[in-house]
């Protein structure tokens, strides 16, 4: 049926045949990887990084009906000397004294950042805004803040004219790093400016808090853009500093030989 | 190159071509999937399904089934929404409802992780194609709508609801501005309780189960598994798993995105430059550093030390004197228990229990309690799921008891929480070549030296898969019907 072909035909013919055959184990191959991921390719997330801020706490507390007038308690954590104030009835506080506070879940908090290092006469007003929740044990809730540090990176970052965003989440404990983080600062994962912030905390636990810090100064003291400026000055309160066990026991409320147990003073 | 040999080469490459296309068809679907008979016997796989049935077999509404976990399922809604697929041509996704995550007990607190939510191409694209608008969930208490608008949970809400536009389940097409609720809104209201995330888990025995090689190894050894291993009096081998027990340490971290302005209308010039010329050349003359002494040593000093010793003494008796062994009998407030002290079960402690074993039980993401009697598998015969962690197991009259509790219900990074595993032989046989395994979570680390065991033991550690420890104590010897034993360690937290 078939006779004798020229060999530069048979070269070609073979040649196709082997590469449609590595063709067709590519995508066999690539058929039987299945879903990536948990994600469908073209699904696009409803929450971006580059959303405004209080867009991502106002859709948290659309979603989320329980999550409104929920009170989380966060700690805020600088650098040495770093002075911190909330805004409050449409203006600054004094400087807080104690870096625990209680924010409302959703809303946006201004804060004013003084006392920098190496910038005494710099100032940096972050935003801080809390999209979700944890659950500690009741009475315990102050006990379990949001911890948002803020290191020299970001600040010098800001003071150079960049805009730092931040995103906190609680960790996946299934999926959790097995390194040691008692007494150390918060780890950190730098991304691209191309990548998402909030997609990629997503992936790796569940995102409550968001910190932006820019270099932007406000220009007005009053009026409606000065309100805009503070967000409306949600309502937050500072905690009481928790006693640590030699406060007890100068208090009177502990007898001086209670020093056994494993809890520790931060507890 | 004549007419034939070009016939030839199309026909070969017809058929090259043939052959790839049907390799590539053949990777997705298979043409009898298409077929009338596979057709049909899909359709009665549906027709089986429980929500067909359950439509089939009761045409009233039926009341809202309301899970403990805060999903819920509207037997009526679920019914009518499974309309026919043949008619259809829709697939029916079902929801579960029941929590399958984790049989011990968890449901109370265990709301599973939650997604961000997605949102399809279609609210933002001009041109919207069918498809679900939202991400389903992989939760196991969503929403029972099928339609995929489940949201975790189990309060729904759309997020923009006046973007939704699809034929819901039940048969109602809503249009802009609609949303179509499904009957059982009120069941949803339940607030969600905790987040799993936030708990340590340790104890227990995850999938897949653990089991005993014939090398008294074990396989599916899971982080947070706690496993004791014994063997019968008739040579069988056993494995159990003991309880699990949970402590409330949240962790956080952060991601951090600097980005910078693009394009910027300052425009900067240099104020003044300072240019210093130095010499053209320069040439460094400095004197050797390694000078060669040419002297010979006159002395050396040596200082040898005595390496044996060889001693003439007479023999005379000598007694050896042996350090304690056994653990202390100061009992800790948390294991304050007769259970824990003695191995006996009363009324009173199953309280008292609960709560120093969901102290544990938060720890225990890696760690599990088990048991091995000579290869035979156990039967759990009771579970006092109430006190959560308290375990039974039978084999033909051998039985083991496991108890895990923990120090504290809750902790920060950096504190230490002491764990203690009482275990019991209370069959009717003894039970010998124990083996306690207890494989921590990856937030767990194990303090060195820190563990004790009342009863004779061989202890070793090594590194498990995520980066924690495998602890296990090999008992030297066996237990009688009646007796047990204690094993404490502590475990600072990451």
């Amino acid at each position: 049926m078939f006779k004798r072909v020229s060999f530069p035909t048979l070269l070609v013919t073979w040649i196709a045949a082997i590469a449609m055959c590595l063709l067709a184990a590519i995508a066999s191959a690539r058929a039987q990887e299945g879903p990536r991921g948990r994600i469908d390719p073209g699904t696009q997330p409803l929450l971006r990084d580059s959303m405004p801020p209080g867009e991502v706490g106002a859709i948290q507390l659309l979603r989320k009906p329980e999550l409104r007038g929920v009170w989380q308690a966060v700690e805020l954590k600088g650098p040495e000397g770093m002075r911190l104030s909330m805004a409050d009835a449409g203006q600054f506080t004094d400087d807080l004294a104690e870096s625990r506070i209680a924010v409302m879940v959703g809303y946006v908090y201004r804060m004013r950042l003084t006392g920098l290092p190496y910038q005494e006469d710099s100032a940096l007003y972050p935003t801080l805004e809390i999209i979700d929740r944890i659950h500690p044990p009741p009475e315990r809730e102050h006990r379990f803040p949001i911890p948002i540090e803020i290191d020299e990176d970001d600040i010098n970052e800001a003071l150079r004219g960049g805009m730092v965003m931040r995103v906190v989440y609680l960790e996946d404990n299934e999926i959790a790093e097995p390194v040691e983080t008692a007494g150390r600062p918060q780890r950190v994962l730098d991304l691209r400016p191309t990548q998402d912030a909030l997609r990629t905390a997503d992936q790796l636990g569940r995102p409550v808090a968001i910190l932006r810090i820019g270099s932007r100064v406000p220009n007005v003291s009053e009026g409606q853009d000065w309100d805009n400026f503070l967000f409306g000055c949600p309502a937050w309160t500072a905690l009481k500093p928790i006693p640590t066990k030699q406060m007890l026991i100068d208090r009177g409320n502990l007898p001086a030989t209670a020093n056994s147990g494993s809890i520790s003073d931060r507890r | 190159m004549n007419k034939k040999t070009h016939l030839s080469f199309w026909i070969r490459t017809v058929a090259v071509l043939g052959g790839f296309v049907g390799m590539l068809g053949c990777q997705s679907r298979p043409l009898a999937w298409f077929g009338k008979e596979s057709i049909a016997a899909r359709q009665q796989s549906l027709a089986q399904t429980p929500l067909a049935l359950a439509k089939q077999e009761s045409p009233r509404p039926l009341p809202p089934i309301v899970t403990a976990g805060g999903g819920s399922v509207s037997a009526t809604n679920a019914a009518d929404s499974g309309t026919d697929p043949s008619k259809s041509g829709r697939v029916i996704q079902v929801q579960h409802t029941v929590p399958v995550g984790d049989p011990q007990g968890l449901d109370s607190f265990s709301v599973p992780r939650e997604s961000m939510p997605m949102m399809a191409p279609l609210f933002y694209a001009p041109a919207m194609p069918a498809g679900p608008t939202v991400m389903p969930p992989r939760s196991h208490n969503a929403h029972s709508c099928p339609t995929g608008n489940a949201m975790q949970g189990g309060n729904y809400q759309p997020v923009f609801p006046h973007f939704r536009r699809e034929t819901t389940s039940c048969g109602v097409t809503a249009s802009y501005g609609e949303c179509v609720p499904c009957p059982t809104v009120e069941a949803f209201a339940v607030p969600r309780q905790s987040d799993p995330q936030e708990y340590l888990f340790d104890g227990g025995d995850r999938e897949p189960i653990v089991r005993v090689r014939k090398d008294d190894s074990l396989s599916g050894l899971d982080p947070e598994d706690t496993v004791i291993q014994y063997v019968t009096e008739d040579g069988k081998s056993n494995v159990e798993s003991g309880c699990r027990v949970a402590i409330y340490a949240p962790r956080f971290a952060s991601v951090r995105k600097k980005t910078n302005v693009i394009e910027s209308g300052i425009a900067q010039r240099l104020q003044a430059t300072t240019r210093p010329d130095g010499p053209g050349q320069f040439i460094e003359q400095l004197p050797s550093r390694n000078v060669t002494q040419p002297l010979k040593s006159i002395q050396r000093n040596d200082v040898r030390v005595v390496e044996a010793v060889r001693d003439r003494n007479l023999t005379t008796p000598a007694e050896m004197v042996l350090p304690m062994l056994e653990i202390s009998d100061a009992f800790k407030p948390y294991e304050d228990l007769a259970l824990i002290k003695r191995g006996d079960l009363r009324s009173t402690d199953p309280a008292r229990l609960a709560k120093a074993i969901a102290a544990a039980r938060a720890w225990s993401n890696i760690e599990e309690l088990q048991v091995i009697v000579d290869g035979q598998e156990a039967i759990e015969v009771s579970s006092a799921l109430n006190t959560q962690e308290l375990r039974i197991y039978e084999t033909k009259g051998a039985r083991i008891r496991l108890c895990k509790v923990a120090s504290e219900q809750m902790a920060n990074p950096g504190d230490i929480i002491s764990f203690t595993i009482r275990f019991d032989n209370v069959g009717e046989q003894p039970l010998r070549n124990l083996v306690i395994t207890d494989s921590l979570t990856p937030r767990l680390e194990y303090v060195a030296d820190s563990q004790k065991s009342s009863l004779d033991a061989d202890f070793s550690s090594k590194p498990n898969v995520v980066g924690s420890e495998i602890l296990r104590w090999e008992l030297k010897s066996g237990i009688k019907p009646g007796d047990g034993g204690v094993v404490r360690f502590d475990c600072k937290v990451r």
